[in-house]
């Protein structure tokens, strides 16, 4: 229920007890490393290579997203229920690390091959059907591939042209001599691949000829590398057989792949293993190193400062000491939550907008109840929020997820009961009218039970914006208690009372001004509440001016304010919007498919379409609905409440910590 | 009779094509956006979507109060009845939620194209980039609340 206090420690120490300290900060998670420029440059002393086992790293990792490819497909539930992650014990994790380490290297090491081998294969195999079509485009050349056409006498090119220029090409060739030859080697649909030879002593003309009708040597000798002295034909059969025995190997190779692929699980265990290394090798970059000590300074969750210190003492015989360290001015603690099992799944929220600055509370579980009653109403399905609860409860029960998942799960699984409440008091099933789920409907009222008002209908939607507007004012005010409650705490007296409490009387002034009739309240008394409470204000609004002329001006200018507040007022109508949306959207689906299946010929084809139309319909209204409950419900609380008293905006708590990205460790 | 059931038509579907183009114009701009972040980081996905839907529910809101009207006017249940005050009320209702929903739907998509475009360089803002466009929306809101006044009073 409110911010976790942290306190800066410097740790020095012998550098031999290094490892074994990191070891225990890395597996706690309670400290922050934090960076010290001053201290860490200093370093005169060599610590263990910073980028020591990244390579190891790397390999492993590549070698992991080599083999997934290939890795037997575990059930698509199972994997759900992990999030993909191998789930075991630390004596597990201890013994397959055992286990693993002979063959480890020779994995690694035949993945890093056959991934060279597949490449290269591939490449291979992509190259050939340009060869294979060249080839094909030349069977004409019975004579063979030669690396050299000319003679001493003759002179030879080979290439195309375009189709078109064929006849042009041979008419003004055969028009300046009939000393030449040119044959036609194979045709494409656009182009010839020609060969033309001629004397030497004639070869300019020609040349000239052939590069007017777009000519385009081909250079066979390097093209066709390899294959000189071979006809096309024969060429053609050589290449068939490197293509065969190419997917061969690639097959060969992927076969190997799929028998190591039974590794994956080690390597992701061995991944992270090595990953976690790492990270306590690189923390050394923030340290001061001597010779023979370090030092270090960071953030410790002060709870766990004294069992800390403790183990420190006890384990190290005095050998490394923890200080605690003074803040310099402008130094900012970061933040870290701390609520009760049920108020944590709401930190995210918070988190989303900004970490608690220092002397603002956690605003957690104030937000809490009002985010719950603005999702349900804008939700406000029963069926709706029974999905959320059924697939929440689902994966809370059966899945092994991470503690994080965990709470962002049991977040959906209130979200879903509240908006089972929403929908109740709405009338919200699936958006189905009363008389097509009579089974729910109260036969005195003729509405769903437990239904207080039909937004669509006679007085039901002013009731609804009225609701919503009123739970919005509850949500303001309460902002407005909370900025004073903080402002108390600061000592910032006059803004409490002069600024937050007059706002605050002036506000229910209006409010029982409006309303108070109807409870029985004089309108000239309360006149004169609103009256009193803008004369207040404008003494008070104006005292930050130093010219008195100024002072009541600006207090009068103060009470245009009062359009500020009605304006977040006015946002909360959203709900109202909201919540109404999802029942007549929900309804119009149930509606269209009714007149669907009412077109069909065949009363079971009618019963088919209707359960296509209504499973595509809702579940586009569930999202959509689910997102803007989602995002509004955030809306109200950052921009109308957080308005009030939070400003947020400070580092969240990182602690130094193992990483979790293969693996869960169950406890 | 028939004029009043012609204007009451105009107002559905005013309120669903004005409404309805303006998110289109809103997700079209975000998506051209966020194509071009996820293909470069796809792990990106999941937020460039979200953040390209934001510009959807001025259709939606288009979509409820055309269907309110229809509604109303007896059109869904197959007997037509309609005054021509309701009709004139309809008009306006269906004009009111096209045009509050085509704005705001445009400039919300902009919106949450800039946001998108910073996504790579700054993930964790994700949030805050939501919100900012989700603020844009306010006023399509408040085109839907009077919209549903006006057809439901």
């Amino acid at each position: 229920m409110s911010k976790v206090d942290l306190k800066k420690i410097r740790v020095t120490g012998f550098k031999r007890h290094y490892r074994i300290l990191m070891q225990e900060l890395h597996q706690s998670g309670i400290i922050q490393l934090s960076e010290n420029n001053a201290l860490s440059q200093q370093s005169v002393g060599k610590g263990f290579d910073e980028h020591y086992g990244a390579f190891d790293t790397a390999r492993t990792e590549f070698a992991l997203n080599f083999l997934r490819p290939y890795e037997s497909k575990t059930s698509k539930l199972d994997n759900l229920l992990s999030g993909g992650k191998v789930v075991l014990t630390s004596a597990e994790m201890k013994e397959r690390l055992k286990g693993f380490s002979g063959e480890a290297e020779e994995v690694i090491s035949s993945c890093e091959a056959l991934s060279a081998s597949l490449l290269k294969a591939k490449n291979e195999l992509a190259g050939l059907p340009r060869v294979l079509g060249l080839v094909t485009n030349l069977r004409g050349l019975r004579s063979g591939v030669q690396s050299d056409f000319n003679t001493a006498t003759t002179t030879t090119w080979i290439g195309k042209i375009p189709l078109l220029e064929k006849a042009a090409l041979m008419r003004a060739l055969a028009s300046e001599s009939n000393l030449f030859d040119l044959s036609l080697l194979g045709e494409t649909k656009l182009e010839a691949y020609i060969r033309v030879t001629t004397f030497n002593d004639m070869a300019g003309g020609v040349q000239s000829q052939l590069h007017d009708a777009g000519f385009e040597a081909i250079d066979l000798a390097t093209e066709l590398e390899g294959f000189v002295g071979q006809t096309p034909r024969e060429i053609k059969t050589v290449l068939k057989k490197q293509e065969k025995s190419l997917n061969a190997e690639i097959d060969a190779a992927q076969a190997e792949a799929k028998a190591l692929a039974v590794h994956v699980r080690d390597l992701k265990i061995l991944a992270e293993h090595q990953a976690w290394q790492q990270t306590k090798n690189e923390a050394q970059s923030m340290m001061f190193l001597s010779e023979k000590t370090f030092s270090f300074e960071g953030w410790i969750i002060a709870s766990a400062l004294d069992d800390f210190k403790g183990w420190v003492k006890n384990a190290f015989v005095g050998e490394v000491v923890v200080e605690c360290v003074k803040l310099e001015g402008g130094e900012v603690s970061p933040s870290l939550l701390s609520n009760n099992f049920v108020v944590k799944s709401f930190e995210p929220v918070t988190e989303m907008y900004g970490m608690p600055q220092r002397g603002e509370f956690d605003p957690t579980v104030w937000l809490a109840p009002f985010f719950l009653i603005f999702f349900g109403l804008c939700l406000s399905d029963v069926g709706y929020g029974g999905i959320l609860v059924l697939a929440a409860a689902f994966f809370l029960i059966f899945g092994k997820l991470s503690a994080a998942a965990n709470s962002s799960l049991r977040l959906l699984l209130y979200c879903g009961l509240a908006a089972i409440a929403g929908g109740v008091v709405l009338g919200g099933y699936f958006g189905l009218t009363a008389d097509q789920f009579s089974v729910m409907v109260n036969p005195e009222t003729g509405k769903f039970y437990g239904q207080l008002l039909t937004p669509t209908e006679g007085a039901g939607p002013i009731a609804f914006l009225v609701l919503s507007l009123a739970i919005g004012a509850v949500h303001l005010l309460f902002g407005m208690i909370l900025a004073f409650a903080q402002q108390i705490k600061n000592k910032d007296y006059s803004g409490a009372f002069l600024d937050t409490a007059m706002w605050v009387f002036m506000l229910i002034s209006i409010a029982l001004y409006s309303l108070g009739e109807m409870i029985g309240l004089d309108k000239s008394l309360t006149a004169n509440l609103c009256i009193a409470a803008a004369v207040g204000l404008v003494l008070t609004q104006g005292r930050s001016q130093k010219n008195w002329f100024l002072k009541p001006l600006f207090g009068v200018l103060g009470l245009y304010n009062i359009t500020a507040y009605l304006s977040d007022l006015l946002s909360y109508s959203r709900i109202m919007a909201l919540g109404l949306a999802t029942g007549v959207i929900a309804f119009a689906m149930n509606l269209t498919a009714e007149i669907f299946s009412g077109m069909m010929p065949h009363p079971a084809l009618g019963v088919l379409v209707a359960l296509v139309v209504l499973l595509f319909g809702h579940s586009l209204n569930f999202g959509l609905s689910l997102m803007g409950a989602f995002i509004h419900s955030g809306r109200l609380q950052f921009i109308e409440f957080f308005g009030k008293f939070y400003d947020g905006g400070t580092d969240k708590f990182k602690p130094f910590q193992r990483r979790a990205k293969y693996l869960t460790i169950e406890s | 009779m028939e004029t009043a059931v012609l204007m009451a038509v105009i107002g559905a579907g005013l309120s669903i094509s004005l409404a309805g183009a303006g998110s289109s114009i809103g997700i079209g701009a975000a998506g051209v956006k966020g194509a071009g972040i996820f293909g470069e980081n796809p792990n990106l996905f999941g937020k460039v979507l979200l953040m390209m839907l934001l510009p959807g529910s001025q259709g939606i809101y288009g979509l409820l109060i055309a269907i309110l009207i229809l509604n109303s006017m007896g059109a869904l249940s197959g007997n037509i009845e309609i005054t021509g005050v309701e009709s004139m009320k309809y008009l306006g209702a269906g004009a009111i939620m096209g045009l509050t929903g085509i704005s705001s739907a445009i400039f919300q998509g902009r919106v949450a194209a800039a946001g998108i475009a910073m996504l790579p360089r700054a993930e964790e803002l994700s949030g805050k980039f939501i919100m900012q466009a989700v603020v844009v929306e306010t006023y399509a809101i408040f085109g839907l609340l009077i919209a549903v006044l006006l057809v439901l009073l």
